[in-house]
Order: C-alpha cells, then structure tokens, then sequence
C-alpha cells in the first residue's frame, strides 16, 4: 500500500514537472504568426505586382506566386513600353506583306478578266478587293473599340484612391482585370491555409487517442473523432472545392497573361492572315470575332467583378484575424498535454471550447469558403465566360460566320 | 517502339517506296488513282462508240475535264505540301520566339515546321510527366508527414495522436486531383500528337489518292472534294496552329509556361538549399533535411507537445514544413491550372480555328461537311 502512495506521489511529483519544463506553447502561434505573416506578405506583392515577378520575368523564385505574376506579359500591349515596335517587327509587317502579295494577286486576276474579257474574273477580284478593305476596317474597329475600352477604364478609375486602379503597374483594363485574378488567388490562399490550420488543431484532436491512468497496467482511453467527424468532414470539402477555385484563377491569370501578351503579336496579324485567303476566310473570321470578344469583353468582366467583391467582402469575416483569435485565446496552448487529457474528460471544459470557439470559427471559414467557391469561382466566371462566348457568337454572326462557340461552356 | 516522325513521313522516307523518294510515292499513288479514273472513263467512251451514243460522249467528256482539274490539283497540293515540309522556324515565326532546345526535343530555326508541330506535343508531354514525377516525390513526403505519429503520455496520462494528419490531408487530396488532371491532359495531348502523325501518314498516303479518285467522277466528286479539303486543312493548317501555340507557350521571349517552367527547375533542383541560400525557396533542402538532422528537432518538438499538448505541436510543423506551407499548397493547384490551359484552352481554341479552315476548304474542293461539330470534342 504504501509502495502505491509513493508510486502516486511520484506519478505527480513528474507531472508537475512536465508542466514546469514551461510548455512551449508559444511554437504554435510562432508557426502560425509566422507563417500567416508570410503568405500575406508574399499575396500583397503577388498582387501588387511588386515582387520578384513584378514587370520582368524573374530568373529566382522566393513564393509559387512568382510564376503567375505579371512578369513576361507586363510589357506586351499595344500602348506598353517596347510593346508596339516589337510586334510591328515580328508580326505586322510579314501580315501586311502577305495582304500585300494578295492584293497584287487580285490585281493580276484584274489585269486578267479585262484582258481576256471575263466578267467572272473581274468580278471575283473586285469581291476579294472588298474581302481586304474588310479586314482593314475590322482592325481599325477593334483598335476604335479598346482605344474606348481604355478611355473609360482610364476616366473611371483614376484617382479613387482604389489598390488596383491606383496601381501604376496596371497601365491597362487588362492589367487590373489580372489584378484582380491575382488578389482572388492571393484571398483564396489566404482563406485556404487558414482552413488548413484551423484543420490541423481539430484533426490533432479528432485523430488523439488519451490516456488516463497512473500505471500501464491500469489504463483508460477514448477519442473525440465521432464528435468531431462531421467539422472535419465539411472542413475538408470546403478545401477542396477552394482548391479548385484557387486553379481556376490561376487558370484565368495564365488567359490573360496569353491575351495580353499574344492579342496584338499573333492573334490580330494572324486573323489578316487567314482573312486574306479566301479558302482560311472563315477561320480568320472566327479568330477575329473570339479576339474582339478576349480583348475587350474578357477583361472588362473582371472588372465588373471586382466591383461586386467590393462591396460582398464586407459580410466575410477576416479569416486571419479569427483564426488568430481562436489559437490566441482559445487557451488550448497553454495547456500541457496531461492537463489537457484530464480536462477533456469532463464536459464543462471541453463544451465551451467547442462550442464557443472551434464550432463557430468552423462555420465562419466555411462562410468564407462559400461565397469565395459558389459565387467568386463558379457564379461570376460562369457569367464572364457566358457573355465573353455570346459576344463573340453575335460578332461572328455579324461577321456572317457560323461558330460553335458555345462548346466552351462545357469548360466551366 | 518510337512514332516516326513528321519529317520522315513528308519527306517520303517512312514511305511505301523506301527512302529518299520525297512525296513521289504519294503522288505517284495519286497519279495511279487517277489513271484508273482515266481507264474507266476509256472504257465508257469506248462503249459510247460502240452503242453510238453521243450522250455518253459528251458525258465522258466533261468529266475528262474535271479529271484535268484534278490532275492539276495534284501537283498542286503535293507541291505546297513540299514546299512546306522545307519551310523551317527561321522561316515562319520571329527569331525571338524560337522555343530551343530542351532535353532531347531540339527546335532551333532550321527545324522543320512539320518537326517543329510535333515537338510541342511532345515537349508538353515531358513537362507533364515531370510534373507527376514531381508529384509522387512530394506525395512521399507528404504521407511521411501525415502519418507522423508522436506519443506523449508520460505515465500513462496524455496522448497519442497525429497533429500532422489535418494539414497533410488536404495537400494530399491535392495531390490526388493534380495526378488526374494530369493524366488526362496528358492523354489529350498525347492524342493530338498520334492525331498529327496519323492525320500526316494517312492524308498523305491514302485518303488524298482516294479523294483524287472520287473527285474524277460526278457521283463522287463532292465527297471526294471535301476528303480534299479535309485533308489540305490536316496537312497545313493544323501543324501551323501547332507551331504557334508552341511559340506562344515555349518561346524565350516570355511564354508564361517558361516562367512555371523555371521556377520548377529552381525547386527541385539540387544546388538550393535552405541553409545556404535562405532567400530561395526549394523543396529537395527541406526533403535532404527532413531525412538528415531533423529527428533532433522532432524530438524536441515532442518534448515540447508533452509540456503543452497543442502549443508545442508548431516545433514540429516549424521543422516539417516551416515556410514550405505556401509551396507544397500551391504546386499542385498550379500544376492543374496547368494541365487545363494546355490539355484543354488551347485545344479548344485550335479545334475552332481548324473546324472552320477545314469547312471554308471542304467547301472549295467539293461539298460542305459539317466538321463543326468536332468542337463537340471539347
């Protein structure tokens, strides 16, 4: 009996000691503080434009993001610096040749008709002169068109003060529209790696098994994974359809890092192209109705985007500051392992640790994760595309082409 | 087993005939069909003769004449067909958007276009398989760390449980979803490559002889006329859509794919690691640490989680991920946005552009096939 005593004795004597070692309960906000600190530092210059991948294409790498900056597609735009002499160099010149080639080809088909006196001849050559008039007036309307896209992005967002529009790196409609993309990816990750850390204190306790018991040979243990299985689950299904929404922006950032960079260097001189052949006409209509419709409608979307985010993200809750509440002030940290174990036993600890603040926080992410899924990654690109896609359907129609452009729908 | 390659097949040395024949072979198969035309068209104006039917004649007739348009039309295509098999990259887009050369795929401007077509396939290809070796390496040390399992119960009173589990799943859920965009990206691009050597092998060999064929004769003209134009749009305008959706994504001058492609040579390469250059980010420091010296700091971080249960599990995840966090979250989402703009935008858009050249020209040669609803493809 008394070897027992002293056995118990013991047994507290090194609990207590265990407790005194100081438990480092500040490592976890460490990690977290640091890591928070970081990803939100890495998102503002990732959004800004501001980091290694700001206007030049980096050579290292600090963050992920870097790839998906600006970099090689900051200075390709027809008004961007060094923009419009390379493409009139590379592409415009060898486009203008080859209309040139067709028009000297007419000419002779011309000279033919008269000389051998075909009115089939003659005719065909006046169309094909009016196919090239056509292309002409169709590039001079698309320069008219975003010359008045950038007049009133231009009028309308100077000096409000605005992260984006104020933003001397986005020189263009389709700089902010990027923007834009940037800062949802740079929201989503944040939103995403709070879930993520949020899960990784709920799993550590969902996945414990706690022992009670003074001996080896006398021991009691249970878990809380039923309990917590639910919040778990719903935790992971909003992670990974936010992981999904976070491609899909990054998938938007590569888009218009592609119009950008191609709409004026290829797209445009490869529309002539086709156009002046008559056998290639109707892809070079195709091509002319889907640049009009990327050029300018694509962007502009963002931009009516961005817009709605402004004013919906005042009902979402900073997922930082909550989850830096939660770690903070939960008190969970800064209870030593044994203490924890006994306390989870009785309910009147463990009730309104759960329900007063994990539960709550839970549904607060998962708020957040809610409005950036169905409304930023699926409702507003579903209407960015649909109006992009049936602009570029009415143009070609205009344009007298019939294009299935609608089979991009099945993308989304 | 290797694919041959698009040079070989237009430069007639995959051929029938052997090597060094050019398109002769081809056309020469082309020029056979034709003298068949013509032996029919013999025999049923030797049979007008006979019967005296001058219907027959003047029937045989005009349809000499189109066969005289369609042997014309031989030389016609063979010859644009091998002019554009000399065609090189120096010769069809800028010096500056050149991809080069990478690995064993070589593209500099004396590459032949049809090469050239080919060699985004298959350069996309070997990015793609990288990236899901680059997969299965950081899925390895994903699952390590989330089945990291401490045990803290001094005396019997405390726990057992794996902390790492909750921020390791969700990567690992990552992961999974990278893996099958991945592969089906792959395939996609995989079957627009066999579709370009198979579209090239058998335009040239054998439907382009039979349209000829069908093209001689009123019945078949129309069909023949669009396998044709078919054909034209397979032989030309496909492999330079292929080109220029290489430029657009492979060219040093700045396609975006060069950026993602750098940043993951940097990563995953062996000259970064942490403790000598902190300010780059690379995942094989922390991997060549996580099995070196690290164990010191796990357990220390576990004396750290018997001290305070939850407080003390940062020293652990400080020592597994530390500022890997953002890296190992966002490199497979990347990969899969990836994957989509390459095994399905930019097809889709090539497929509208094809679709319509391939109707403008089915329309010329013969009769208008409804190609348009390959866009069903995407």
């Amino acid at each position: 009996m008394m070897k027992m005593h002293a056995l118990a004795l013991l047994s507290i004597v090194l609990l207590l000691g265990a407790s005194a070692y100081a438990a480092d309960d500040g490592s976890l906000s460490g990690f977290f503080n640091n890591t928070s600190t970081m990803i939100t530092g890495q998102g503002n210059n990732f959004i800004d434009a501001a980091g290694a991948a700001g206007q030049v294409a980096p050579t290292t790498f600090s963050s992920v993001y870097d790839a998906f900056g600006p970099g090689n597609c900051g200075d390709y735009w027809i008004s961007a610096v060094g923009g419009a002499s390379t493409i009139i160099g590379v592409w415009y010149i060898p486009s203008i040749a080859v209309v040139f080639i067709v028009l000297i080809g007419l000419a002779l088909v011309y000279m033919w008709g008269q000389v051998f006196n075909s009115p089939q001849m003659i005719a065909l050559a006046k169309d094909e002169f009016f196919q090239t008039f056509l292309t002409v007036m169709r590039v001079v309307f698309l320069i008219g068109m975003l010359s008045a896209g950038e007049v009133w992005y231009s009028l309308r967002a100077t000096d409000t003060g605005d992260r984006i529009y104020n933003n001397l790196n986005n020189k263009n409609m389709i700089d902010s529209a990027s923007a834009f993309a940037r800062m949802m990816v740079s929201d989503m990750v944040q939103h995403y790696s709070m879930l993520v850390m949020y899960n990784m204190v709920i799993h550590t306790l969902y996945s414990s098994t706690m022992w009670v018991g003074v001996t080896w040979r006398a021991m009691y243990s249970f878990n809380l994974g039923p309990v917590l299985k639910p919040l778990i689950d719903i935790v992971g299904s909003a992670l990974q359809f936010l992981s999904l929404g976070i491609s899909e922006w990054m998938l938007h950032i590569v888009t218009l890092c592609l119009i950008k960079k191609w709409t004026w260097g290829l797209f445009i001189p490869m529309s002539m192209l086709l156009r002046a052949f008559p056998y290639t006409r109707a892809a070079g209509e195709a091509l002319f109705a889907l640049v009009f419709a990327l050029a300018l409608f694509y962007p502009f979307m963002f931009i009516f985007d961005y817009e709605v985010h402004k004013i919906m993200k005042y009902n979402l809750v900073d997922a930082q500051k909550a989850m830096s509440t939660f770690l903070h002030k939960s008190g969970i940290m800064s209870l030593f392992g044994s203490v924890l174990v006994m306390m989870f036993l009785m309910a009147g600890v463990f009730m309104p640790f759960f329900l007063g603040g994990a539960l709550n926080l839970a549904f607060e992410l998962i708020r957040g994760s809610v409005y950036y899924i169905v409304i930023i990654s699926i409702f507003l690109p579903f209407i960015n595309i649909f109006v992009t896609l049936t602009a570029a359907k009415e143009i070609a129609n205009f344009f007298r082409v019939d294009v299935n452009f609608m089979s991009f729908l099945k993308i989304i | 087993m290797q694919l041959i390659t698009p040079g070989e097949i237009v430069s007639g040395s995959a051929g029938l005939f052997g090597s060094g024949l050019g398109l002769w072979p081809y056309a020469i198969l082309s020029g056979l069909a034709l003298g068949v035309s013509v032996v029919i068209l013999a025999v049923m104006y030797l049979w007008g003769t006979l019967f005296r039917n001058a219907q027959m004649h003047a029937f045989v007739k005009s349809e000499m004449y189109e066969l005289g348009i369609t042997a014309i039309m031989i030389p016609m295509i063979y010859g644009a067909v091998m002019a554009m098999s000399t065609l090189t990259m120096g010769s069809f887009v800028p010096a500056d958007l050149i991809p080069g050369t990478s690995g064993t795929v070589v593209t500099n401007s004396n590459t032949l276009i049809y090469d050239a077509a080919a060699q985004f396939y298959q350069r996309a290809e070997n990015d793609m398989s990288g990236w899901l070796e680059m997969n299965y390496i950081i899925n390895m040390y994903v699952d390590q760390i989330a089945s990291v399992t401490p045990y803290a119960r001094p005396l019997g009173v405390g726990l057992v449980a794996s902390p790492m589990a909750g921020l390791a799943s969700p990567i690992k859920q990552l992961l999974y979803q990278m893996t099958s965009a991945l592969a089906l990206a792959f395939v996609i691009n995989h079957a627009q490559l066999v579709v370009y050597i198979f579209s090239l092998q058998a335009f040239l060999k054998y439907y382009l002889p039979i349209g000829f064929f069908l093209r001689a004769f009123t019945p078949t003209r129309r069909l023949g006329g669009t396998i044709m134009g078919v054909a034209v749009a397979f032989l030309f305008v496909f492999p330079a859509i292929s080109t220029i959706t290489y430029t657009m994504f492979y060219s040093p001058a700045g396609g975006p794919l060069v950026t993602f492609r750098a940043m993951l040579t940097q990563y995953m390469s062996d000259g970064c690691d942490p403790n000598t250059a902190p300010d780059q980010v690379c995942f094989t420091g922390h991997f060549r640490r996580f099995y070196s010296s690290n164990f010191t700091g796990i357990g220390g971080s576990l004396i750290d989680l018997i001290g305070g249960a939850v407080g003390g599990l940062g020293s652990l995840f400080q020592n597994l991920i530390g500022n890997m966090m953002l890296m190992l979250m966002l490199f497979p989402i990347s990969v899969v946005s990836w994957a989509f703009a390459i095994g399905f935008i930019v097809p889709a858009f090539n497929v509208i552009i094809f679709t319509q050249a391939a109707k403008a020209l089915s329309k010329s040669f013969g009769d208008e096939v409804d190609v348009s609803s390959l866009t069903r493809m995407i």
